[in-house]
């Protein structure tokens, strides 16, 4: 019994790689599913051929004491070493073809146009039929049940789009625009990563998605569309006035404001994304003016400085005007 | 000056040797003395000229161990490597510096190692 109880632990440690918001064990989009079938029909097959290859060998040469005919060898090997092998990969050949997941479908309306900075995403919402972006940052929404297509582009180095748990990944390249298309099958929330390697901090540029039924999804495209919220409170007034001051806006956006800038992610509704700085911290307050005052602590070699000789009283303000930005 | 061809030296004497010819016994000091020479002919190389040695068997030895310390290196930077990624959040080796050690693991890897020995 208790040799038992040293395992499970161990087993659990194996296995906590099966569920979760990054698992392509667990799969939550169409495209994901049919890779996670392609998968487990080769890891099946694959077991099957190891343990009955492994099993013949020794048979043959351990086990079985009785000589064999030349011809019984001749049919055996040319067999099972020519013609079994040509059947079973056609047959794979033709099966995985035929249910490989068009990743580069067309999308059904909505495309997400993304730019791949040094280190966070630059985000713009395409719907169909629309003659302006709705511009966001670090973090994707789309509707459940509909192909949403991604347009992928770079600012200057090679990263690459992975969401585990809708899909495969497709490489951003500068100069040129790559396209990959998700259908999301669930609502949830699924965090998606870079997944090439393009600098210090390419392990923290992290992104979060959430997918929503399609009408929840209207609903928020429309207030994502929206200008700032009105501040309210005299902190976050306070916060906004130093956000002017200290010319955040020349980097930042915040739409409805005198804030116009497009070197750094767009801010307007940064108070509803679920995290922070790229995926890497929890969106509270205190984490808010944490990174603003030690970016460079947090995210290495990142191009926002670190205001780390303002004020405590006007760091909390920023944050809660910035936190408000739903 | 040429020796193969028509610049072959002409053979002196009976050619080729007789069974009478070939049944002589050799003096037994003579023989050592050639045993002796043959072999120090092909002997190792002593001291510090060990390393002027051709023989592609020792070059071949040489060349394999290098590329095994090459992997051993590689693989020093693996493990340092693994330390930064053991538990989350962890300082022991800052993003510049674990960018470097990747690289290196690469290149020392690939060019050093898998290249030279496979």
């Amino acid at each position: 019994m208790p040799q038992h109880r040293l395992f499970q632990p161990a087993i659990l440690l194996g296995l906590s790689g099966c569920v979760g918001r990054q698992s392509v064990l667990d799969p939550a989009g169409r495209d994901a599913s049919t890779l996670l079938t392609l998968f487990v029909v080769m890891l099946v097959g694959l077991i099957v051929l190891w343990v009955g290859i492994n099993g013949m060998m020794l048979f043959f040469n351990t086990l079985s004491t009785r000589r064999y005919e030349e011809a019984t060898a001749r049919k055996l090997i040319i067999g099972g070493g020519i013609v079994f092998p040509t059947l079973v990969i056609a047959a794979l050949l033709v099966w995985g073809l035929s249910i490989m997941p068009n990743q580069r479908a067309p999308g059904d309306g909505l495309r997400i146009k993304v730019i791949g900075e040094q280190w966070w995403w630059r985000v713009e919402y395409w719907p169909a039929g629309a003659n302006a972006p709705i511009i966001a940052a670090n973090e994707f929404r789309m509707p459940v049940g509909t192909r949403t297509q991604f347009d992928l582009t770079s600012a200057y180095v090679i990263h690459s789009f992975w969401i585990p748990a809708l899909g495969g990944q497709m490489d951003m390249f500068p100069g040129r625009e790559t396209m990959i298309s998700l259908e999301p099958l669930e609502a949830g929330v699924y965090r998606g990563q870079c997944a090439e390697f393009c600098g210090a901090s390419h392990a923290l540029m992290v992104f979060e998605v959430v997918t929503m039924e399609p009408d929840d999804f209207d609903a928020w495209l429309t207030k994502e569309a929206a200008p700032a919220v009105a501040t309210t409170g005299a902190q976050a007034q306070h916060g906004s006035e130093v956000f002017l001051r200290e010319g955040c806006g020349a980097c930042h956006a915040v739409r409805g404001t005198q804030a116009i800038g497009q070197v750094g992610p767009d801010l307007t509704h940064v108070g509803s994304r679920e995290s922070l700085g790229a995926g890497i911290l929890e969106p509270t307050i205190e984490n808010i003016a944490e990174w603003i005052a030690h970016t460079d602590d947090l995210k290495p070699e990142v191009e926002m400085p670190a205001y780390d000789d303002m004020p405590n009283d006007e760091l909390l303000a920023l944050a809660t005007y910035l936190r408000g930005l739903k | 000056m040429k020796y193969s061809g028509t610049n072959r030296p002409k053979p002196e004497g009976i050619w080729p040797p007789t069974e009478e010819m070939l049944d002589v016994p050799v003096d037994k000091a003579e023989q050592a003395k050639r045993e002796d020479r043959l072999r120090r002919a092909w002997d190792e190389p002593t001291g510090l000229a060990y390393w002027t040695a051709v023989n592609n068997d020792k070059v071949g030895a040489w060349y394999s161990l290098t590329a095994l310390f090459s992997m051993l290196c590689a693989g020093v930077l693996a493990l340092l490597m693994r330390v930064q990624l053991a538990v989350p959040d962890n300082q022991f080796l800052d993003a510049d510096r674990f960018n470097q050690f990747f690289t290196m693991h690469g290149s020392a890897m690939m060019f050093l190692f898998a290249v030279p020995m496979f």
